[in-house]
C-alpha cells in the first residue's frame, strides 16, 4: 500500500474525508460510463449509419412509392424526406439510452453507483444530462448525415442539390431535437420500470400520442394536440404552418417539451427515491 | 464505526431483520455470520442506504449514509462482485466510481496494483475470472482510502493463495484503525481472519462476541487433563467452579476452566502434570450448535464430530 499510517497495533484518529463530491463529477462519472461502454458506442454509430441508410432508401424509393418523383418535388420534400432518416436514429437513440439504466438494473450494477452516488436524485440529473448531452450530439449529427446522404442521392440521379435555406437548417435541427427529448423521457421511466423495455414503451406510447389525438374531434386538435410533444416538435423545426388550428407560439412549444421532461423526471425521482434499490 | 440499532426489515409478511441492534468498532475486523437467508446482505444493504429499513436506523461514522457528503472517502463496499457491465474494462469500472467519488485518477492505479490486476486492467470485466472480479470488487472498496470497509463475502471465488492475501489485507487495514466488517459463510476463513463476529439466524441476533468467547462458549470447549494426583487436582478444580467428567484412571474432562487455568492451578498446588489437551471446537460446530433451527434452509444433520484441536 502506499499510504503509511500509524503501525499495526496503534488506532491513530483518521482524518475527515475531504470537500463533498458535486454534481458535475457525477456528471463527468456518467459520461465516462457512457463512453466506457462498447455496447454504447456501437449503438452511437448503428444511428449515424441507420440515418444515412434510411434517408438514401427514401429518397430512391420516394418515387415508386408516391407516384412523385424526386425530379419533381420541392426542395423541401427532399430535405424532410431525408430526414426522415434522423427519425430512425433517433429510436436507436432513445434505445440506447434507456439501455444505459435498464441494464445498471439488469446487470445489479445499481447497487454499486448508488453506493458511490447515494443522492439518488443527483444521480438521475447527472444521468439525464449525460442523455440529452450525447443523444444532441448525436442526433445532430444523425441530421448533418441524413440530409447529405439525401444530397448524394440527388448526385446519383443526376439532378441538382437542394439550396439550403435557413426554413430547411431550422427543419433538420428540430428533426434533431426528437433524439435528445424522447431519449430523455426514456431514461426517466426505464428507472420507474427498472428495466429497458418499460423506458422505450413509455416512450413510443408519447410518440403516438399526437396521432390518436388527431382521431379525435377538432377541440382537441386545437386544445390538446399543441401540448403534446411530437406536435411541440413539429412546430419547431417549422412544420405546423402558423394557420393550424394546433400551432402555438415556438416558445409556448418549448416550453411544452421542457414541462413534459420535468414530469417525466420528477416521477422518476420520487419513485427512485422512495424504493429500495 | 458502524451503529445499528432496532433495525427490522419486512417484505410483506416475510420478515427479512428483526430487531437487529449491534456496533461495529474500529480497529478490528468484525465477521458477519449466518446460515443462507439469515438477513446479512439485507443488512449491509440498510447500512449503505440501499434498502430502507422498516423500523430502526444504520449509522456509519454517526451519519445516515445517504447523507453522507463524500460517501466512496468514508466507506469502502463490496457486494456482488459479478454486478457489473461486462462490457467495461477493469480501468474503466474503477475511473468511473473514482470520479463519481472524488478520487483522483491516479489512485486507480494504485489500487489496481495493490489487489494485482495492473496487468489485466485493460481486458473487459467480462473476461475476468470470478476471483477477478472479486479483487476487482475490492480495489473498488479501497478507491476512496475509507475509515470503514463493509465486504459481503470477500472470499467467495479466491484461491487458498487469495484468500491468504485478503486476509493479511485486512489484518493491516483493521490494524491501521479502521473498520473492517465482511460476511462470510466460511467459518474457518473466518475463525483465520475475524477478532469478533456477529452470528444471526432467521434475521435475528444469535451472539455477538470476539471469536475466543463464541468458540470457548459454543459447544463443548474442554481440556483433556491426565495426573498422578487425578483426585487431588479434580476436587481443586471444582472448587474453581469448573466440571469434571469422563474419569478415566488418571485421566479425565474438564469444562469451564481452560487449559492455561488448569496449568497454573496444578503449579499452584504442586500437582504433576502428564498431560493438557484442549480441546476446542471449530467455529463452525460452534455456528451450527449456535444457528440450529434457526436458519430458513436447513439441511441434513451432518455429521458433528470433526473437532480441531489447538
Amino acid at each position: 500500500m502506499t499510504d503509511t499510517r500509524t503501525e499495526a497495533g496503534a488506532q491513530p484518529q483518521r482524518d475527515r474525508p475531504g470537500a463533498p463530491v458535486g454534481f458535475v463529477r457525477t456528471v463527468r462519472s456518467e459520461l465516462l460510463k457512457m463512453w466506457t461502454l462498447q455496447t454504447t458506442r456501437r449503438l452511437y454509430w448503428a444511428a449515424l449509419i441507420i440515418a444515412a441508410f434510411i434517408a438514401v432508401l427514401l429518397c430512391f424509393t420516394i418515387g415508386p412509392t408516391t407516384g412523385v418523383g424526386l425530379q419533381d418535388r420541392a426542395p423541401e420534400d427532399i430535405v424532410s424526406t431525408s430526414l426522415l432518416g434522423t427519425d430512425a436514429a433517433a429510436l436507436v437513440l432513445m434505445l440506447t439510452a434507456a439501455g444505459t439504466v435498464g441494464s445498471e438494473y439488469a446487470t445489479g450494477m445499481m447497487r454499486t453507483t448508488l453506493t458511490v452516488t447515494p443522492r439518488r436524485t443527483r444521480f438521475l440529473l447527472a444521468k439525464a444530462v449525460t442523455v440529452l448531452l450525447s443523444t444532441l450530439a448525436v442526433g445532430l449529427l444523425a441530421g448533418l448525415v441524413s440530409v447529405l446522404a439525401g444530397q448524394a442521392v440527388l448526385l446519383a440521379v443526376g439532378l441538382p442539390l437542394v439550396d439550403a435555406d435557413l426554413e430547411m437548417v431550422r427543419m433538420a435541427v428540430g428533426a434533431a431535437t426528437i433524439a435528445p427529448f424522447y431519449a430523455v423521457f426514456a431514461t426517466a421511466f426505464s428507472f420507474v420500470f427498472r428495466n429497458t423495455a418499460g423506458g422505450v414503451t413509455a416512450a413510443v406510447v408519447l410518440l403516438f400520442v399526437p396521432t390518436v389525438v388527431g382521431w379525435l374531434p377538432e377541440w382537441f386538435q386545437a386544445n390538446v394536440l399543441p401540448f403534446t410533444p411530437g406536435e411541440s416538435i413539429h412546430i419547431l423545426a417549422g412544420l405546423t404552418p402558423p394557420d393550424s388550428v394546433s400551432y402555438v407560439h415556438p416558445l409556448i412549444a418549448g416550453g411544452t417539451l421542457l414541462a413534459w421532461s420535468a414530469a417525466a423526471l420528477a416521477v422518476a425521482a420520487v419513485v427512485l427515491e422512495r424504493r429500495d434499490v | 464505526m458502524i451503529e445499528v440499532g432496532g433495525l427490522t426489515k419486512r417484505y410483506g409478511d416475510v420478515t427479512a431483520v428483526e430487531d437487529l441492534t449491534f456496533s461495529v468498532a474500529p480497529g478490528h475486523i468484525t465477521g458477519f455470520l449466518g446460515p443462507n437467508g439469515a438477513g446479512k446482505s439485507t443488512t449491509m444493504r440498510m447500512i449503505l442506504g440501499l434498502d430502507r429499513p422498516t423500523v430502526g436506523f444504520a449509522r456509519v461514522s454517526g451519519h445516515d449514509y445517504r447523507g453522507l457528503p463524500a460517501p466512496l472517502r468514508e466507506v469502502g463496499a463490496l457486494l456482488d462482485p459479478t454486478a457489473l457491465h461486462k462490457g467495461r474494462s477493469a480501468r474503466a469500472h474503477l475511473r468511473w466510481q473514482a470520479e463519481a467519488g472524488g478520487i483522483s485518477r491516479g489512485r486507480v492505479d494504485e489500487v489496481l496494483g495493490l489487489v494485482g490486476l495492473e496487468d489485466v486492467a485493460d481486458r473487459l470485466v467480462g473476461a475476468l475470472s470470478l476471483g477477478m472480479r472479486q479483487r476487482l470488487g475490492l480495489a473498488g472498496a479501497m478507491l476512496g482510502d475509507p475509515g470503514v470497509l463493509m465486504l459481503d463475502e470477500p472470499l467467495n471465488g479466491l484461491d487458498p493463495e487469495g484468500i491468504v492475501w485478503v486476509r493479511t489485507l485486512l489484518q493491516s487495514l483493521a490494524a491501521e484503525g479502521r473498520t473492517v466488517f465482511l460476511s462470510s459463510h466460511l467459518m474457518n476463513e473466518m475463525e483465520a481472519t475475524a477478532d469478533h463476529v456477529l452470528v444471526i439466524g432467521g434475521g435475528r441476533m444469535i451472539t455477538d462476541m470476539s471469536i475466543d468467547e463464541l468458540v470457548r462458549s459454543g459447544a463443548g470447549a474442554r481440556v483433556t487433563v491426565s495426573s498422578p494426583r487425578a483426585d487431588r487436582l479434580s476436587e481443586e478444580l471444582l472448587r474453581f467452579g469448573a466440571t469434571v467428567t469422563e474419569r478415566d484412571g488418571d485421566r479425565f474432562t474438564v469444562t469451564g476452566l481452560d487449559a492455561a487455568d488448569i496449568g497454573g492451578l496444578a503449579a499452584q498446588y504442586g500437582l504433576p502434570l502428564h498431560e493438557l489437551t484442549p480441546w476446542r471446537p471449530s467455529l463452525e460446530d460452534a455456528f451450527m450448535t449456535l444457528t440450529r433451527d434457526r436458519g430458513r434452509h436447513r439441511g441434513a444433520d451432518l455429521s458433528r464430530a470433526k473437532e480441531s484441536t489447538r
